[in-house]
């Protein structure tokens, strides 16, 4: 009887045994899995749309005298290829660049008390992408960015490569 | 017999307690897997609502290539609205109606703001939204688009960061 109650017993203290084990596995499993939280990275339209249509403003820079107050995206290309002097006498980089952390910052409202913690924008000039040659034209950053983000990527044409808009909405 | 009878009840016994921790560990494991799966495809309904917002506001930013707003000019923009256009639609009686099941169609600019928010024929062009139709009960999609217009002042034509927004009936 007192062997019978033993074997009894032992068998329970296996069975708990295997259930605390996969109870261990299972919050190991879960432990990582909270402490790396996935990374959300998407594809968006609106902000395709927005850098698309933002490259079309006409900027107050003009380069010659009675000359055009020319757009952004041009602006753009300007800063790169010859950073000429706008009439005004300022950079046509700084003027590029001011004038896109004035668009960004009337578009998107980022801090912790909006939907979007922050945003990163990076203009960059890409000339041989097989091996991924870039040089930084400019970038604006603002808010915090943690791993997740939409993005989107807007291109221009400037031989022999192209100029590459990219930004990053995070929230 | 009796004996056989008290050997056959033990196995008995022994398969039915074997049954009952296999059945204990395969629901054990069944409901990690059930926990497992709803996390792995929590984010599933969040990824199809995006795509679907992201085809709305594909067609809503399609207005802008229609004759009534479109900007026509020697550079290629698909993004242009001719705002000029698009301030004289307003006062047309004939357009009255003539964009059928949407209840909010408006032009809003972004940058630069200016103090005025409506536009009419006193303020414009230094106003900062043009209401062409607004029914009310509606939800609003939102799509960037460029206003242009040609600048008398500075003489050449002048584009602005803005938005194009539709609201649907019934959308909720």
């Amino acid at each position: 009887m007192n062997r019978r109650n033993r074997k009894g017993q032992e068998e329970i203290v296996g069975f708990i045994l295997i259930v605390v084990l996969i109870a261990v596995a299972f919050v190991i499993f879960i432990g990582i899995k909270l402490r790396n939280p996935e990374t959300v990275q998407k594809e968006s339209e609106i902000i395709y749309q927005f850098i698309e249509s933002s490259l079309e403003q006409t900027t107050n820079c003009a380069l010659k005298e009675n000359g055009k107050s020319i757009r952004l995206g041009e602006l753009i290309k300007e800063c790169y290829s010859a950073n000429n002097l706008c009439l005004s006498g300022e950079n046509s980089c700084d003027a590029s660049r001011s004038t896109f952390e004035n668009i960004l910052n009337a578009s998107w409202k980022v801090g912790s008390g909006y939907p979007y913690k922050g945003y990163e924008l990076k203009v960059n000039y890409e000339y041989n992408s097989s091996n991924g040659v870039e040089d930084e034209i400019f970038s604006i950053v603002d808010g915090n960015c943690n791993q997740s983000y939409s993005e989107n990527s807007y291109w221009l044409p400037e031989f022999p490569g192209t100029i590459t808009v990219k930004m990053k909405l995070c929230f | 017999m009796n004996l056989l009878l008290v050997r056959y009840s033990k196995a008995q016994f022994k398969i039915q307690q074997m049954v009952f921790v296999i059945v204990a560990i395969l629901v054990l494991f069944g409901i990690v897997s059930v926990f497992f799966v709803s996390i792995k495809f929590g984010s599933l309904k969040s990824d199809v609502e995006d795509l679907r917002k992201d085809a709305v506001l594909t067609q809503v930013r399609k207005m802008a290539g229609t004759p009534e707003f479109n900007w026509i000019d020697s550079d290629d923009c698909s993004s242009c609205i001719d705002l000029d256009k698009v301030f004289l639609l307003k006062s047309r009686n004939s357009y009255k109606g003539f964009w059928q099941d949407v209840s909010l169609l408006k032009i809003s600019r972004t940058y630069p703001l200016y103090d005025t928010s409506e536009c009419s024929s006193e303020s414009y062009p230094r106003c900062n939204s043009i209401t062409l139709v607004d029914n009310g009960d509606f939800e609003g999609y939102e799509s960037f688009v460029s206003l242009c217009r040609f600048d008398s002042e500075i003489k050449q034509t002048k584009c602005e960061l803005g938005k194009i927004i539709m609201g649907f009936e019934g959308v909720k």
